[in-house]
């Protein structure tokens, strides 16, 4: 009777809920999201090249308005600069505004991925016990 | 497949923030589907008429707002959402202006977009089911028949002839083909329409209960009476009794409503007086009279009693012209009943509903049409969605007689047409917080008839 209520405490525990399942889906879309933002800031240098700052300014209000969905605050403020800069055709402004941003969104990477990490071992530690 | 639950079109050039607006919207119980660019948009329209759409105002290099100016052309009910990063009141104003439900910024705000969408689906069914109650009420012919073949203006004149009188009327006719609503037609026509209007579907009550149910009882008049009970012929006392299938009570029970016919008396079980009462009575047979009567299923002389005038209604089939109109009255009672947005016929659909033979008649015309409705989210009802039975131009016998339905599944056109509209004043009550005139403005209704609706419902207003 005991080892079968034991287990049935055990599968509770490695039941992810699903409100711990939708913050998982949520941070794995986050971490797909931060992946691929170096890619469209490129993107945007690229763009710079052929002087088109009307599409820079298109990229960069895509950027903002996805990166402030995803609650990351700073990538957006950023980008929301580099859309002024566009406006007033300022190339060394937006080279610099993307460098920044560049890296705004590796520390975001980093900082995801070891909650993620620090996560796993929890939910690890759990089964263990 | 029935499938009920609303779909929450997105577009937007970002697959990323489709990504997450999927992951929300399915969370609340929505289904979600998400495009990057008008083409696939419309692509997406034609397969299916979503619930709402989002729309990205700066989509690429396309226009936001022309799209949503396009899509209120072609799908004027569906609510819009517009979506951008830039949050300018004159943006704001332009796509309200265009027919925008209304406008969210960028970051989005998963809550506030979650009450906004569920605010948009409710008052897009809200919308739908106004226009075709509207719609519907309009096609009520004569006291909620509709029908303008020969055979039926030959029933409204004999209905309006009959209504001035008190002579019992006998209804004939196969089932299906509406006895109970001639019925409260001739009951709303007459001088009795403030009193009841009591209908007694003899095959749903027991035998043995007949008489009881009926005449009513005394309390301990016998096993099982725990108290009095008014019979159905005193409860129609001021008003009209409809009795319907007469020639499945057995001959006792004939012979006690004959009696009652003849001296307007009633009698409970267990009582020891007679009370006085002044009812009129209708009484329907879906069988032939002659021939119940040579089988020993029908009384002579209380068929003679009962059709002082008899009024015969023809069947579906011989109602030239009818089955267009009914068609268009249930789709709109369907579609307001269910929330979809059906709003039109191929002719090639009407064509086969047309020369169908309809055995089960108007009620197996209702049953399909709910049908379809429920089973199809599309705006039009096409050939494809109709039963193998239409198709292939006749009755089979193998699927269940949809005419004969048990008692109380049969949804009497005049009733659901009522209903719907207490319902819609309900939920309109519901989304303007208990609001007279918001609710009057979204029914279409002035404030004061809306005041009177809502006394004649006895809807109670919850949000005052």
């Amino acid at each position: 009777m005991k080892d079968k209520q034991d287990n049935q405490n055990q599968n509770e525990n490695r039941q992810p809920n699903s409100k711990d399942s939708s913050k998982e889906k949520w941070s794995m879309l986050k971490q797909k999201y931060l992946r691929d933002l170096p890619d469209q800031l490129n993107g945007i240098k690229s763009t710079l090249e052929a002087d088109d700052y009307s599409k820079i300014k298109k990229q960069a209000h895509r950027i903002k308005g996805t990166s402030g969905t995803y609650k990351l605050k700073n990538i957006s403020k950023g980008v929301a600069q580099l859309e002024g800069h566009a406006d007033d055709r300022n190339r060394e402004a937006i080279v610099n505004i993307i460098h920044k941003v560049m890296q705004l969104v590796e520390a975001e990477t980093d900082k995801l991925e070891t909650h993620s990490l620090s996560a796993a071992l929890n939910s690890e530690g759990g089964i263990n016990d | 497949m029935i499938d009920s639950v609303p779909l929450i079109l997105t577009v937007d050039d970002d697959p990323h923030l489709l990504d997450i607006i999927e992951h929300h919207v399915s969370e609340w119980g929505y289904k979600h589907c998400g495009v990057e660019n008008p083409s696939q948009m419309w692509e997406e329209l034609e397969k299916t008429i979503p619930g709402a759409i989002l729309l990205d105002i700066a989509l690429g290099e396309e226009d936001g707002t022309a799209i949503l100016c396009q899509l209120k052309e072609r799908f004027p009910a569906v609510p819009v959402l517009m979506i951008t990063a830039n949050a300018s009141i004159e943006a704001a104003v332009n796509s309200l202006k265009s027919g925008a439900y209304d406008f969210i910024c960028k970051p989005l705000d998963f809550k506030r977009l979650h009450i906004e969408i569920d605010k948009a689906i409710k008052h897009n069914q809200l919308s739908l089911q106004v226009k075709a109650f509207q719609s519907a009420s309009r096609r009520n012919d004569f006291h909620g028949m509709i029908g303008r073949s020969e055979p039926m203006k030959r029933v409204y004149r004999l209905i309006e002839a009959v209504a001035s009188t008190d002579a019992s009327v006998l209804l004939l006719g196969e089932t299906g083909t509406g006895k109970e609503l001639t019925a409260r037609a001739i009951h709303e026509c007459s001088k009795r329409n403030e009193g009841p209007f009591i209908a007694v579907n003899a095959p749903a009550i027991p035998h043995e209960l007949i008489e009881s149910a009926l005449f009513g009882h005394e309390k301990g008049s016998f096993t099982g009476a725990h108290q009095r009970h008014i019979g159905y012929c005193e409860q129609a006392n001021g008003g009209t009794l409809f009795l319907d299938e007469i020639c499945e009570m057995n001959y006792n029970v004939q012979a006690k409503l004959l009696r009652f016919l003849q001296d307007h008396e009633v009698q409970r079980v267990g009582a020891k007086s007679s009370k006085s009462v002044d009812v009129r009575v209708i009484a329907a047979t879906n069988r032939n009279p002659n021939k119940q009567i040579e089988n020993s299923k029908l009384r002579e002389d209380f068929f003679y009693r009962l059709s002082v005038v008899s009024i015969s209604l023809a069947s579906l089939k011989e109602r030239d012209g009818d089955i267009g109109l009914l068609t268009r009255y249930f789709l709109d009672l369907a579609t307001a009943k269910y929330g979809r947005g059906m709003t039109s016929i191929s002719q090639e659909a009407m064509r086969h509903l047309e020369t169908y033979d309809w055995p089960g008649n108007i009620r197996q015309l209702e049953h399909i049409i709910d049908q379809v409705v429920i089973t199809n989210n599309s705006n039009e009802l096409t050939v494809q969605m109709l039963p193998d039975e239409i198709l292939k131009g006749r009755y089979q016998a193998a699927s269940p007689p949809i005419g004969v339905q048990e008692v109380g599944k049969a949804k009497k056109s005049a009733l659901s047409v009522q209903k719907m509209e207490s319902n819609l004043i309900k939920q309109a009550l519901e989304l303007t917080a208990g609001s007279i005139a918001d609710a009057a403005e979204q029914l279409g209704f002035s404030e004061a008839t809306l005041y009177r609706k809502i006394k004649k419902y006895g809807i109670v207003r919850k949000y005052v």
